[in-house]
């Protein structure tokens, strides 16, 4: 499995999805910061308990419902692009490698992907908030655990878009597909009537991860009885294995 | 020309890009329609429901329009790039500018005949809840057209972007970087695609009762479409030039 992802890193390293893990959440970010820093607090003279908070919960607008699962599918069109440029499947599979061992790595791999983009993103927001000088402490625990619920509720949007990037030969129809499906997450999660909706939505979970749940800031023990995790790995199940299932004989049968 | 724009028609025709061009407008549509039941059912008037339609229009359809453009853009581009025919295109006797207006023709065709959709589908939405009385044409084409006549330097620029990519990566990244660039540059950087696009933007209106007056005043506004089309030429030659320029692997 190392040996594969080694392979995956040999052959993403010098494409442009590293400007895209940098550029795609410093712009939302950027954003988010200034129109706390200018508009509520300059101009509409808005008091914040917590400045980095309120500044994050700007910065949620964008981030996690439009920008986060838009790159995801980005990474998972460019993750399967190589090797559907190259007609790679085919001879990838003739090799003595398991399909089930590839298959696992391209998503291995593009979770590790995504914590690097997370982990970029919060220390873009820690910079952004120093430059802006943040009067308040900056909540380290509440801001960890937004980003690791956020990277954890796009496992299975990622699975997802494996799936539909593995099948799918044409790249764009795949980042089509994703971007098109991003756009309603935007209203549901800032729906409080349809939120519910969320749960069936993959699109919607990082989302649902990087905003509710920070807002309520639980415990260990909410967290772990909270809806989000369970639908969260029952859609990772069934994504993951519904796309191996379909990889293996899609592949198959060519 | 006219083959160029044909050939590329011979391309799409049975494409799901076809489809698109009805989906994106049914989908948005029927939200709306959804959100104008529940408005109505929840003891508002229909002058209020009017109200709602143009307000989520003003808010959203802008967002709707920068996610798709550049996936017309990209799909036009990505034919003769998953293909790799972009050296056989050259090796034909055909100009470069055909190839690349062709493209434009195109996305610019595609972006307003799903306006005109949209069009249809909010006044279909307006007709079944019993609310066209209130709807004019004058403002419907103000109000949900305009946007997409003022889509053309956008367009332009983002196929430049697309047709000069190795991969659609970068224009479909800078496409949905639009919601954030369009109002960043609104008033200050109103000469740049998405400056120009969120300057001239109808604003979204105050209250129903702004609307009332706006029925016999809004129009679409002469000056900035001539602009749309000066700024849509500009970003075209550029977009032009760094095509003939380019080198095809």
């Amino acid at each position: 499995m190392v040996t594969l992802l080694k392979i995956e890193w040999l052959k993403t390293r010098k494409t442009n999805i590293w400007w895209l893990i940098l550029l795609l959440p410093l712009l939302p970010i950027t954003y988010g910061v200034l129109i706390y820093v200018k508009i509520m607090t300059e101009t509409n003279h808005y008091l914040s308990t917590n400045d980095s908070l309120t500044a994050w919960g700007m910065t949620s607008f964008f981030y996690p419902t439009i920008f986060f699962p838009v790159l995801s599918g980005l990474l998972a069109a460019n993750v399967c692009k190589v090797e559907h440029e190259g007609n790679n499947w085919s001879k990838i599979l003739t090799y003595p490698i398991s399909w089930k061992q590839f298959y696992l790595s391209k998503f291995l791999w593009l979770t590790i992907l995504l914590g690097l983009t997370q982990v970029i993103a919060f220390l873009e927001f820690a910079i952004a908030g120093w430059v802006s000088n943040f009067d308040s402490a900056f909540p380290w625990l509440i801001m960890i655990e937004s980003i690791i619920l956020g990277w954890f509720g796009a496992l299975p949007l990622i699975a997802l878009q494996l799936a539909i990037s593995a099948h799918w030969g044409n790249y764009t129809k795949s980042v089509v597909f994703s971007v098109l499906l991003a756009l309603p997450v935007f209203l549901i999660v800032g729906s409080k009537k349809a939120y519910w909706i969320g749960y069936f939505y993959p699109w919607s979970l990082p989302a649902m991860g990087m905003t509710k749940i920070m807002e309520k800031n639980p415990s260990i023990a909410d967290v772990l009885l909270n809806p989000f995790l369970l639908v969260n790995i029952g859609w990772l199940l069934l994504s993951l294995m519904d796309g191996l299932y379909y990889f293996i004989k899609q592949k198959s049968d060519h | 020309m006219s083959s160029m724009i044909g050939v590329e028609f011979i391309k799409f025709r049975r494409s799901w890009m076809v489809w698109l061009i009805g989906i994106v407008p049914f989908a948005f549509c029927t939200l709306l329609g959804l959100a104008l039941r529940f408005y109505l059912q929840t003891n508002h008037t229909p002058e209020q429901g009017w109200g709602l339609i143009f307000t989520l229009v003003s808010r959203f359809l802008w967002q709707v329009i920068a996610f798709t453009v550049p996936i017309f853009t990209s799909y036009l581009v990505s034919m003769e790039q998953l293909s790799n025919t972009w050296k056989q295109i050259f090796v034909m006797p055909l100009a470069k500018w055909k190839v690349y207006l062709a493209k434009f023709f195109w996305a610019l065709i595609f972006t307003l005949v799903m306006g005109i959709l949209f069009v249809l589908g909010v006044y279909f939405i307006c007709l079944f809840w019993d609310i066209e009385h209130l709807v004019t044409i004058n403002q419907l084409i103000f109000r949900v057209y305009s946007p997409f006549m003022l889509a053309i330097p956008y367009i332009s620029f983002q196929l430049w972007i697309s047709m000069v990519s190795r991969n659609q990566t970068t224009p479909i990244a800078i496409g949905i970087a639009a919601i954030i660039l369009a109002p960043v540059f609104k008033n200050w950087g109103w000469w740049t695609p998405w400056g120009f696009w969120s300057t001239f933007l109808p604003a979204e209106p105050t209250s129903y009762q702004a609307l009332f007056m706006e029925k016999t005043t809004s129009a679409l506004d002469g000056s900035s479409l001539l602009l749309s089309v000066l700024f849509g030429a500009i970003w075209l030659a550029i977009g032009v030039v760094h095509f003939y320029q380019k080198e095809f692997n």
